[in-house]
């Protein structure tokens, strides 16, 4: 228990100097398995999960789902799923901000990081809702949550990370994650909504389109729907696992940028060069992060942890409450990858050990990591927005955010509440 | 590019450094690319031969998993040399002038140290897999140059990691106050 408690104080002093992630994790998780059980088994174990990590097939899905979504963006898809969107809510009270939830949505339906979500949505949306005098903070504010959908609406690079981690199937957790995903659809429209009740300036109407144009602009994104419903519905539908879905998936997306003509050769290998080193980057801090986590677990610190808890006689709800608030306090200051990788390996025994669904957990924990993703002071988000938006100060940006964090944490206590809202979906996979 | 050309306007064999890792970054990029391009096509003839034509491709899952073992090791000298790699980032402008300039090198150094510790582990593992002579289950490709392969490719990150330790001193020494 004292190693581990060493170990994540040496870890967090890495991480804080700078080291990047997946050497301190990788670094701290070697010396404190040579410490604890001996050098020889330590040194075999490194190369093994290198290995092993690097050769898993469930984690094939990564590069391609990566890839998938940097050539839909490529293919200028983003803009037209926003002006779809724009078309049927355009004309409401802060239409534009909810048209901005909406292509969000849209677009993490085929990607599966909320940094890409956001990077991408805020080039389009900003510059729109600045134009139509939408006040900063609603607008930065919009973005900067709708954004966190691309890791809840699959795919999802931290469910596959979660998944990897716990050994808990990818494909399940990717379909847990459509019901709550259209949940927070819903209710940061209705964030919206408030926000502009209470202040009609923030969000004035834009002019009402024809039904006819509402058409026009929705079939020019029936290709990012296609991809969706094949990519998502095959694994569902038990037709594909998850990596030959990702196959089709970017296979799928590569398809269309060749029949939109966005494609030359050389932004094709810039595309899958930046993919390569997204994936490469990504791959190696899970390596980091398995090491550590070996070690974590040849020191039996989270059966102690669950023992403890459990000579506490604390009603499982309760020690969910005191997990998810632990949670959101570490998310005020770790981003997302950092926190899943660091708290996974104790508290994902503690959970499962008082009889929680891995499932649902994942799910819960991608939530949370959302929340991390836009809490003050430091949400990736955010800084995505505010480096894209010089001209608006981050107190702006945090005024504007705040409603959205608060119905998030609705979201958060319903799907605690109403564990169905998740399973039922991966229930009916079988 | 320009973005890693920190080297650029200097003697001439600075210069020929820049150069050349300038040249190293784009042709381990374009290998990372191809190879992740064969990744993606492998999987879905694979997929559209299974379902379509009931005759899906043999061992293509295999070939998924070394393909993507290879985008990851021709990928990451590159993510090293361009300073990409996933940071907590929390007190990044806490470092100014020369103490920004001793953390970058320690940072450098210790990049450096577990990439060169991880290819010796990765060619102790190619040694044991080509002692007991193993191969891919259904396709029998041996893994032991594979495994080569990443050890080479975790040299270059290292050496990568020590052209950033010189970029450190060469280039940035000169913005520190003296």
């Amino acid at each position: 228990m004292t190693s581990t408690l060493v170990s994540f104080v040496v870890l967090f002093g890495l991480l804080f100097f700078g080291v990047p992630l997946a050497f301190a994790l990788g670094l701290v998780g070697f010396v404190a398995f040579a410490l604890a059980i001996g050098s020889t088994a330590a040194s075999a174990m490194v190369a093994q999960i290198t290995w092993d990590t690097l050769t898993s097939y469930s984690l094939t899905v990564l590069p391609l789902f990566v890839l998938m979504g940097n050539l839909v963006n490529h293919s200028g898809l983003s803009r037209e799923l926003y002006d779809a969107s724009n078309a049927f809510v355009g004309h409401r009270r802060g239409g534009l901000a909810m048209a901005t939830i909406l292509a969000s949505g849209g677009f993490a339906a085929v990607c599966g990081s909320s940094i890409a979500t956001a990077a991408t949505i805020s080039t389009i949306a900003l510059p729109s809702m600045r134009r139509y005098g939408y006040s900063p903070a609603l607008s930065t504010g919009s973005i900067a949550a709708g954004g966190t959908l691309g890791i809840l609406i699959p795919p999802s690079v931290i469910m596959v990370i979660y998944g990897s981690m716990t050994e808990t199937s990818i494909g399940h957790l990717f379909i847990a994650g459509i019901i709550p995903g259209i949940l927070a659809v819903l209710l940061y429209m209705a964030a919206v909504a408030v926000f502009t009740a209470v202040s009609p300036d923030a969000g004035p109407a834009g002019p009402r389109m024809a039904w006819l144009d509402r058409f026009r602009a929705l079939r020019q994104v029936w290709m990012v729907l296609a991809l969706f419903v094949l990519v998502i519905g095959g694994i569902y539908l038990g037709v594909f696992t998850p990596t030959e879905a990702a196959g089709i998936g970017a296979a799928g997306a590569f398809a269309v940028a060749l029949l939109r003509r966005t494609l030359t050769l050389r932004s094709l290998i810039r595309i899958l060069a930046d993919t390569a080193r997204t994936s490469a980057a990504l791959m190696g801090v899970l390596v980091g992060a398995l090491v550590f986590s070996n070690f974590v677990n040849v020191t039996g610190s989270p059966e102690l942890i669950v023992e403890g808890l459990k000579s506490l006689n604390m009603p499982p709800l309760a020690a969910i409450a005191f997990v998810l608030l632990f949670y959101l306090v570490l998310g005020c200051v770790f981003d997302a990858l950092a926190m899943i990788l660091l708290t996974i390996p104790i508290v994902f025994p503690l959970v499962i050990g008082l009889g929680f669904d891995p499932i649902w957990f994942g799910i819960i924990v991608v939530v949370v990591v959302e929340l991390s993703l836009i809490t003050p002071p430091i949400g990736m988000n955010l800084f995505v927005i505010h480096s894209v938006a010089r001209d608006i100060p981050m107190t702006e940006i945090y005024r504007g955010i705040s409603p959205f964090i608060a119905v998030d944490i609705v979201r958060l206590a319903i799907l605690v509440l109403f564990p169905w809202l998740v399973l039922f979906l991966p229930q009916q996979m079988g | 590019m320009s973005d890693i050309d920190n080297l650029g306007s200097r003697e001439p064999e600075y210069r020929l450094a820049a150069w050349s890792s300038r040249m190293a970054d784009a042709v381990l990029g374009t290998i990372a690319a191809a190879i992740l391009f064969a990744m993606m096509a492998v999987t879905a003839v694979d997929v559209t031969g299974r379902y379509l034509f009931n005759s899906p491709l043999q061992g293509g899952y295999e070939f998924t998993q070394l393909l993507m073992l290879a985008v990851v090791f021709a990928g990451l000298p590159t993510v090293t040399r361009r300073n990409e790699h996933i940071t907590v980032g929390l007190f990044s402008n806490a470092f100014r002038g020369w103490g920004k300039i001793v953390r970058d090198g320690i940072i450098a150094l210790i990049v450096a140290v577990v990439s060169l510790y991880l290819a010796y582990r990765l060619y102790v593992l190619g040694n044991r897999f080509a002692g007991f002579g193993d191969v891919t289950a259904t396709t029998g490709v041996p893994l032991a140059p594979i495994a080569y392969m990443g050890a080479g490719a975790m040299v270059l990150s290292a050496l990568a990691s020590l052209v950033l330790l010189a970029e450190v001193f060469v280039s940035r020494g000169e913005e520190a106050p003296r």
